[in-house]
């Protein structure tokens, strides 16, 4: 079911209705919210909910031992099993045929004609988001940063969360877990700020984001040999602002719709092409996902040390963290090579002291520091995006193809990008601010507003429902 | 026994990261979801006969009937005038995309 439909829209206003109906009963509210939780998700096949099932169940299972146990050895062992067989579920179901391919390809390459069995096996939606949801349950109880449950309802309704389970954010369970244990107060309802994000994120999604990504960027990625570099250039800053339009508006309906339910996520992006360091980038783009590599992977490694050998594994943690990071976004060489980029650039940045980003610098050295990493970011979005590493070294190679001629610099492309990077301009608390300005309205005055909203952007946006890009990781 | 509800802050923040943001009652909420719904009724029938239209044909009757009153629903507001406003809009830009 995806948010910008109908039929989620009836789906929601049913599930809001009744969960509020029932919270003077938690249990029964809970309950309700993971049957719906598993209705939402077994619109796209109901066999998956059996594996999002097997998974909390295990992470409760994990939990509960975890909890029990006095040494920490075994405490340790328990979890790093639990770990192992999240990772587990999640290299078989995403990363399976993708060695047994490369293995079969280096075989070939060296003469052997032998090839391992190739299993076809569904990649079920959102398998990277709660598989990393119940590592930061199990991660959490083990470090004593939040109770195992003895209900495994909390677990179901932690692990399953419609709004986020899909595309995430990823809500640490040390976040979210001690709103599920506690009843939702309904006299402190986030609803204007719930509507303003649910709002914003469908115009950034249904306008901007499908339309870069229908009138220019899926043209010029499928085929990038016949343009030249004003297109290319301006494509590849259009799928920037396409895959942050599209995703951070996932990010924002899943938390007003939360916000709506009564509960608090945490800001899933906060302007990332305004950074002037990559490590500020990571900071501003999908935190969720930066800072639960930070914690669960960068600094179980060791983290970054200041002295002369520590840089050397401060260097390779960032390479581990970032291909890891990219590795997860999918199983593709293209992906491996982003994360390599990117980790690249981290040590390179640290090395030469750029990270750090103080208020001393001058506004030229702010904008010019913002134009180089927006470009980084962008050539390394050309791998991210391109099907093939042959796509997405003809595309490079056609910024040289000067003769070519121009076609996607048209006003309307052009007022696209305008709008998309206006959104990084903005004030960063404008959400909250248009909340509490619009808090004094009548509930149905601003209901008319937002439905009115809701028909413009709607009259604005292209035919058909376009699925967001992260549901395919 | 359930946990007590959480302590009203005195800055109520929607979440680590968010600044403040003004609380509303569930009744206030659910009046203007209501409300919206009703107004984007009224100005989107287009759409909402559209996803009737392609609501599964394994449902049957229930399909026809929800096909039929959304396409009733839709005559109404485009009698009314009340589509119009979306009709303008996208020939707004359809001018813009092919400037």
């Amino acid at each position: 079911m995806l948010f910008p439909t109908i039929d989620f829209a009836l789906f929601f206003l049913v599930v809001f209705a009744a969960s509020w109906a029932l919270y003077r009963q938690p249990a029964g509210r809970k309950t309700l919210l993971v049957a719906a939780s598993y209705v939402f998700y077994g619109y796209w096949d109901w066999r998956f909910c059996l594996l999002l099932a097997g998974s909390s169940v295990v992470n409760w299972a994990a939990g509960r031992a975890i909890d029990a146990l006095d040494d920490p050895r075994q405490r340790r062992i328990v979890t790093g099993l639990a770990v192992a067989a999240n990772l587990g579920v999640l290299g078989l179901f995403k990363y399976y045929g993708f060695f047994i391919r490369s293995l079969n390809d280096l075989f070939y390459s060296i003469g052997l004609e032998r090839e391992l069995p190739f299993l076809e096996i569904i990649l079920p939606v959102g398998i990277s988001f709660f598989t990393f949801q119940g590592i930061s349950y199990v991660v959490d109880v083990h470090r004593g940063e939040v109770r195992a449950q003895r209900s495994l309802l909390n677990v179901l309704l932690y692990i399953s969360f419609f709004p986020q389970l899909v595309a995430g954010p990823i809500v640490r369970a040390s976040t979210f877990m001690p709103q599920i244990e506690r009843p939702r107060d309904p006299d402190r309802v986030l609803a204007t700020f719930g509507i303003v994000l649910i709002l914003a994120g469908l115009f950034k999604k249904m306008v901007i984001a499908n339309y870069l990504a229908t009138e220019m960027v899926d043209l010029v990625f499928l085929d990038p040999f016949f343009y030249g570099p004003v297109d290319l250039l301006l494509a590849v800053y259009g799928y920037a602002v396409q895959i942050y339009c599209d995703f951070s508006a996932y990010s924002d309906i899943a938390i007003g719709v939360a916000a709506l339910l009564g509960y608090r996520f945490p800001k899933n992006f906060d302007q990332p092409y305004r950074a002037q360091s990559l490590r500020e980038f990571w900071r501003r783009w999908h935190i969720s996902l930066s800072t639960f590599l930070r914690d669960y992977l960068f600094i179980p490694l060791g983290g970054s040390r200041p002295d002369a050998r520590g840089r050397t594994r401060t260097a390779r943690n960032l390479m581990i963290t970032m291909v890891l990071g990219g590795v997860w976004h999918g199983a593709a060489w293209t992906f491996v090579f982003w994360g390599v980029l990117h980790g690249a650039g981290l040590v390179v940045e640290r090395w030469l002291g750029l990270g750090r980003v103080d208020g001393e610098r001058s506004l030229w050295r702010r904008v010019l520091a913002g134009v180089v990493v927006f470009h980084f970011v962008c050539l390394a979005w050309i791998f991210f995006r391109a099907e093939t590493f042959d796509i997405a070294l003809t595309y490079l190679a056609g910024f040289a193809r000067l003769d070519a001629p121009i076609e996607f610099a048209t006003p309307f492309v052009l007022v696209l990008l305008a709008a998309g990077f206006a959104g990084q301009l903005l004030p960063p608390d404008l959400p909250a601010r248009v909340a509490g300005r619009l808090r004094p309205l009548p509930p149905v005055a601003l209901g008319a507003l937002a439905g009115l909203t809701l028909a413009v952007i709607d009259a604005l946006a292209p035919a058909g429902v376009a699925p967001f890009i992260y549901f395919q990781f | 026994m359930p946990a007590p509800p959480d302590p009203p802050p005195a800055h109520p923040h929607p979440a680590p990261g968010w600044p403040p943001a003004p609380a509303w009652t569930v009744g206030q909420t659910a009046t203007a979801l209501g409300a919206g719904g009703a107004v984007a009724a009224v100005l989107a029938s287009g759409r909402i006969r559209d996803w009737a239209f392609n609501l599964p044909l394994s449902l049957g009757p229930v399909r026809e009937g929800l096909f039929a009153a959304a396409d009733t629903w839709h005559a109404w507001m485009v009698a009314l005038g009340a589509s119009g406003l979306q009709d303008h809009l996208r020939a707004a830009v359809e001018a813009l995309r092919f400037l």
